[in-house]
């Protein structure tokens, strides 16, 4: 296997962050800007607008999406596309909203291709929507804790959720969704979702559905509502559920003692 | 005079621009050369009539799906102790 940097062609992912013009940072822009070519996958048109300004050669990777086209084949296509021009010898740049590694499946995964190809691959971070839900809703993740799940994951395994710590169910909206084909899934799917959280939290447990600002004059939607009005509620591909903590902390008493006898010790 | 995208990547970037009211920043930085359609829709913060006005709407912004891989690369492997 060739040792990294021996092949001419690069890859570098990057965030350019969830607002528009607020969240970029130099350093994803300086990538962008001199890369010999740039994927977006963006979360708006007008965001994909604002970044084709930046270099050149920008090619968006909307047109591989299509409803009832199964994602996993639209992500591997991503992949291939980002990896044929590593191939091809460019300095490649891959724009994606956000954070380029949270909740986003084509970035790693081409990094770790064009890795083990001997291509130079790395990510650099950026502001997620993680980053903007803690900020918007004036929550430290530290205090109580913070569980972070992909909703049908969440809904395809069993997972131990703690009621006490904050609960976060990314892509509600395509909920329940086993073919990965769809653009949303609809009330039935999310009351099974429902069923599934009423084990842990009551019905009428206030949540949030989240979505973050991505245009600078917009406000982040945060709208508060009973676990239980859950199905009924307009929920698109850009909406985040947030379950705040329902329980308080409970102690672990036994090992508590264990670190005071530690304390004692001489 | 500034064009819509430009308008919004200074919004985002200027404290003083956000912290404005949203017409007085558009006349702020020469906003007055948009189109009055695309002023309006900027003012009534309606991004799919701005989308419209700019021809650009986006299919999908879901980069993620719960795809399970035989290897998942981020969870450690359990070595078989009876090959020690």
């Amino acid at each position: 296997m060739a040792e990294p940097m021996d092949r001419k062609g690069s890859l570098v992912c990057v965030g350019v962050g969830m607002t528009l013009g607020s969240h970029i940072t130099p350093l994803a822009r300086s990538y962008i800007e001199k890369a010999d070519v740039v994927f977006t996958a963006l979360s708006d048109g007008i965001i994909e607008l604002w970044l084709a300004r930046m270099n050149a050669d920008v090619r968006s990777l909307q047109a591989l999406y299509k409803e009832g086209k199964p994602r996993t084949e639209t992500y591997r296509q991503m992949v291939d596309a980002l990896l044929s021009e590593v191939r091809a010898g460019k300095q490649v740049c891959g724009a994606f909203y956000g954070h380029p590694g949270v909740f986003a499946w084509p970035p790693h995964k081409a990094i770790e291709i064009a890795r083990a190809e001997g291509y130079s691959a790395h990510m650099e971070p950026g502001v997620s929507a993680e980053d903007c839900l803690y900020a918007d809703l004036g929550f430290d993740p530290g205090r109580y804790g913070c569980q972070h799940y992909e909703a049908s994951q969440f809904m395809f395994n069993r997972r131990r959720t703690d009621p006490s710590a904050y609960l976060i169910l990314w892509q509600i909206g395509v909920a329940g969704d086993q073919s990965f084909a769809r653009f949303s899934t609809g009330a039935q799917y999310r009351k099974i979702l429902v069923e599934l959280l009423a084990r842990d939290y009551d019905l009428a447990h206030e949540v949030i559905v989240y979505k973050a600002a991505t245009l600078p004059m917009h406000q982040p939607r945060m709208e508060r509502m009973p676990l239980g009005s859950l199905p009924d509620a307009e929920i698109d591909m850009h909406a985040t559920l947030v379950i705040p903590p329902s329980q308080p902390l409970e102690p672990n008493t036994e090992i508590r003692e264990r670190l005071r006898a530690l304390d004692a010790a001489p | 005079m500034t064009d819509v995208i430009d308008f919004l990547e200074r919004l985002g970037q200027d404290a003083t621009l956000r912290r404005a009211p949203l017409e007085r920043a558009l006349d702020g930085v020469g906003g007055t050369g948009l189109s009055a359609e695309v002023r309006a829709a900027l003012v009534s913060r309606d991004q799919k009539a701005l989308e419209e006005l700019l021809g650009s709407r986006n299919v999908c912004c879901m980069i993620n799906a719960p795809i399970e891989e035989e290897e998942p690369k981020d969870v450690p492997v359990k070595k078989d102790v009876r090959a020690a």
